[in-house]
């Protein structure tokens, strides 16, 4: 067009023109790129909708189970399971039947918790990732442990290490399992290596409250040993971690741990700290029978430590623990 | 919920250069049309006054701007020099004998500075002197018609030529009009055939049939007042009537006052009701605060119910307003969803996490 301008006698050509054109090319395509985008095809909405919905359920039982609050837990857990069942997402299923186990298991429910250990088992076996089983066989592992039965525990957290090699999460759980039937035989060397293991990979991974745990194993093992400077110590790193986990069960354990042992060094007042601190910790857990321990040590450390105002208010606190735990059915 | 664009810094690249190319595009285009890139063709003339050409004055020829006045300036013989451009485009229209003409409207609509081009063959060089008509110069050139010079465009003629037709048209309406109103007097005289004529003769024709009507309407109340007594005369039979049931009833009322009939013996104070209701009150107390509960409740039911009614308009408008909301947020998250520059607005896939727990027991005792 420009051309024929030109040849069209005395009409000049003009310069901005082409210039103009050469800039606006660039910009029609981009807009064009741009809205072309917005009809992308979406992903299967309804199914990660449900299994979002399943997660969801997860995290709040887990919340709860953390507070204690094994009622809700375990609601929020069976709806979880609903919600990945609906859905055949075979993995959810067992890793809502695992959570499920964990809710006995803290319960004390352990025919229920090993029975469904195993379905969450057997659930996890035809699946292509291994470490669904291992958790599955960790979890049976605990739950045989609690009823008194090391051996096959140990059976189960054998069966399973192989299969968490590329679970890091996993493997820490059950080298520390293991560390806790190896410490029961007395087979201190292996029970530290797995520890030392496990908390290498827990520290790494910033998995605190774990990490808390192994040291706490280590704590108890070194007391063992006869050595409980080096115990406290311990203690006192997995009482840290413990307190960045923001982990209430294992902070009150830390405590009482740390109070049991500064009391058998003779640290009264130390231990005194500690027990008060680990009691109001398990008052906020609602964990009667703990409290009720702390409280009963708390008002005989005061009678030693001379404070008769403590040991009245302790063996209040503990005449008060006691009459709940009789009413209860 | 917190959105975040993919490929943030590309897409501001993207847009900072687009923005950087309209921008050079808008200047370019502009210049172009200010004629910054266009060449113009400098020429002089002189003018025995500087009205009406200041600098900036655009130079017409044949309603075209081809160029402009650049300068004036009065010379010391008073004579007004003027420098002026023409364009580009028009240059070989600048012949040998143009000259430049202010015209200047007769009723004061102003001046235009027209150039009228020369008929020689040869194109005037840049800084050529073009005369002005009103000079011995121009005055040559135009009585010797070297320059193509249109024909005058009298204005006060082309208005004096269109007042004709509208003086035509006031007298053709005028006489429409007359013609109207001639019309309309002979069709009130009875002597038109058209439809105003032919309304004038009906109007004519309905008064003479007014008289029959009216006799119409007499026969019609005659007919209305016999009709009447016959109703009256039903309505006495109907009063005898009742004048009957009313003395049945005065006779059972009588029947109802002996003192063996059925009321006496129900009210006797051995009868069931005078025993039923011989409690010193208690039973109508009852009744009356049964009574009084129910108009409570009935009351209280009735202003729930009205402040209910009252409240449906809001509750429904409050429902409807939900439910497009709800709608509008489900586009809005649709349109989101499908919007691939965003991530993590809308959520993705989440992991259901497992439950790692170890094992934590061990005494210290």
């Amino acid at each position: 067009m420009s051309a024929n301008l030109s040849a069209f006698p005395g009409r000049a050509p003009r310069r901005g023109r082409p210039a103009a054109r050469s800039f606006l090319v660039p910009v029609t395509l981009a807009a064009a790129v741009l809205s072309a985008c917005s009809t992308a095809p979406k992903p299967v909405a309804e199914v990660v909708a449900r299994k979002n919905q399943a997660a969801e359920y997860s995290k709040l039982g887990d919340g709860f189970l953390a507070k204690r609050d094994y009622a809700s837990a375990q609601r929020f857990y069976e709806e979880s399971l609903r919600e990945n069942r609906a859905v055949d997402n075979t993995e959810g299923v067992a890793i809502s039947m695992n959570s499920i186990g964990r809710v006995y298991l803290a319960a004390g429910r352990l025919d229920d918790a090993e029975a469904t250990f195993r379905e969450a088992l057997d659930y996890a076996g035809p699946l292509k990732n291994p470490s669904f089983r291992a958790l599955a066989l960790a979890n049976l592992g605990e739950a045989l442990y609690a009823r008194g039965d090391g051996a096959a525990a140990m059976e189960a957290f054998q069966e399973a290490l192989p299969l968490a090699a590329r679970d890091e999460r996993t493997l820490a759980v059950l080298l520390h399992d293991r560390a806790v039937v190896y410490r029961d035989q007395g087979e201190w060397a292996a029970a530290e290596s797995d520890l030392r293991r496990a908390a290498g990979i827990n520290q790494r991974l910033k998995r605190l409250a774990e990490y808390g745990a192994n040291l706490y194993l280590l704590g108890n093992i070194a007391h063992k040993k006869g050595n409980s400077e080096a115990a406290l110590d311990l203690l006192r790193q997995a009482l840290e971690a413990d307190r960045k986990a923001e982990n209430s069960a294992g902070i009150a354990a830390d405590l009482e741990a740390l109070a049991v042992l500064s009391r058998g060094l003779g640290s009264r007042e130390d231990a005194f700290h500690y027990y008060r601190r680990a009691f109001d910790v398990f008052v906020t857990l609602d964990s009667a029978e703990a409290a009720l321990r702390c409280a009963e040590a708390l008002a005989v450390l005061a009678a030693e430590l001379g404070r008769p105002e403590d040991v009245r208010r302790y063996r209040e606190y503990a005449a008060r623990i006691r009459s709940s735990l009789d009413a209860r059915p | 919920m917190k959105f975040r664009i993919k490929h943030a810094d590309r897409i501001v690249g993207l847009f900072v250069l687009v923005a950087v190319g309209l921008l050079c595009a808008i200047v370019i285009l502009l210049g172009a049309n200010q004629r910054w890139f266009a060449k113009n063709y400098e020429f002089k003339s002189r003018f025995t006054s500087g009205t009406g050409i200041p600098p900036g004055t655009p130079i017409l020829m044949r309603g075209f701007q081809i160029g402009k006045i650049k300068k004036i300036t009065l010379t010391e013989e008073n004579q007004v020099d003027v420098v002026f451009d023409i364009y580009d485009t028009y240059y070989p229209k600048v012949r040998q004998h143009s000259i430049l003409e202010l015209s200047v409207s007769p009723i004061g609509l102003g001046s235009q500075l027209l150039f009228h081009p020369g008929k020689g063959e040869e194109v005037l060089a840049e800084g050529s002197y073009i005369p002005a008509a009103d000079t011995a110069e121009g005055q040559a050139v135009i009585e010797q018609e070297l320059a193509e010079i249109p024909p005058r465009d009298d204005t006060v003629s082309r208005l004096i030529a269109g007042l004709n037709p509208l003086l035509e048209n006031a007298s053709r309406t005028l006489v429409t009009v007359n013609r109207t109103l001639t019309e309309v007097n002979r069709a009130l005289a009875g002597q038109s055939t058209g439809p105003l004529g032919s309304i004038v003769g009906d109007v004519s024709k309905a008064a003479s049939e007014l008289p029959r009507a009216v006799a119409g309407a007499s026969n019609l109340i005659e007919d209305v007042e016999g009709r009447t007594d016959a109703l009256l005369t039903e309505l006495q039979g109907i009063l005898a009537s009742v004048n009957e049931v009313s003395a049945s009833l005065a006779k059972a009322a009588k029947e109802m006052e002996d003192p063996t009939g059925l009321v006496p013996k129900l009210l006797d104070p051995k009868g069931s009701l005078k025993t039923f209701l011989d409690d010193n009150n208690a039973l109508y107390n009852k009744v009356l605060g049964m009574m009084g509960d129910v108009e409570r409740s009935i009351r209280s039911l009735r202003e729930i119910m009205g402040s209910l009614s009252s409240e449906m308009p809001k509750i429904a408008s409050l429902l409807e307003e939900g439910k497009t909301t709800l709608q509008k947020t489900q586009d809005v998250l649709e349109g989101l969803a499908n919007n691939p520059l965003l991530r993590k607005g809308i959520p993705e896939r989440q992991e259901q996490q497992s439950l790692y727990r170890s094992i934590r027991e061990g005494d210290f005792q």
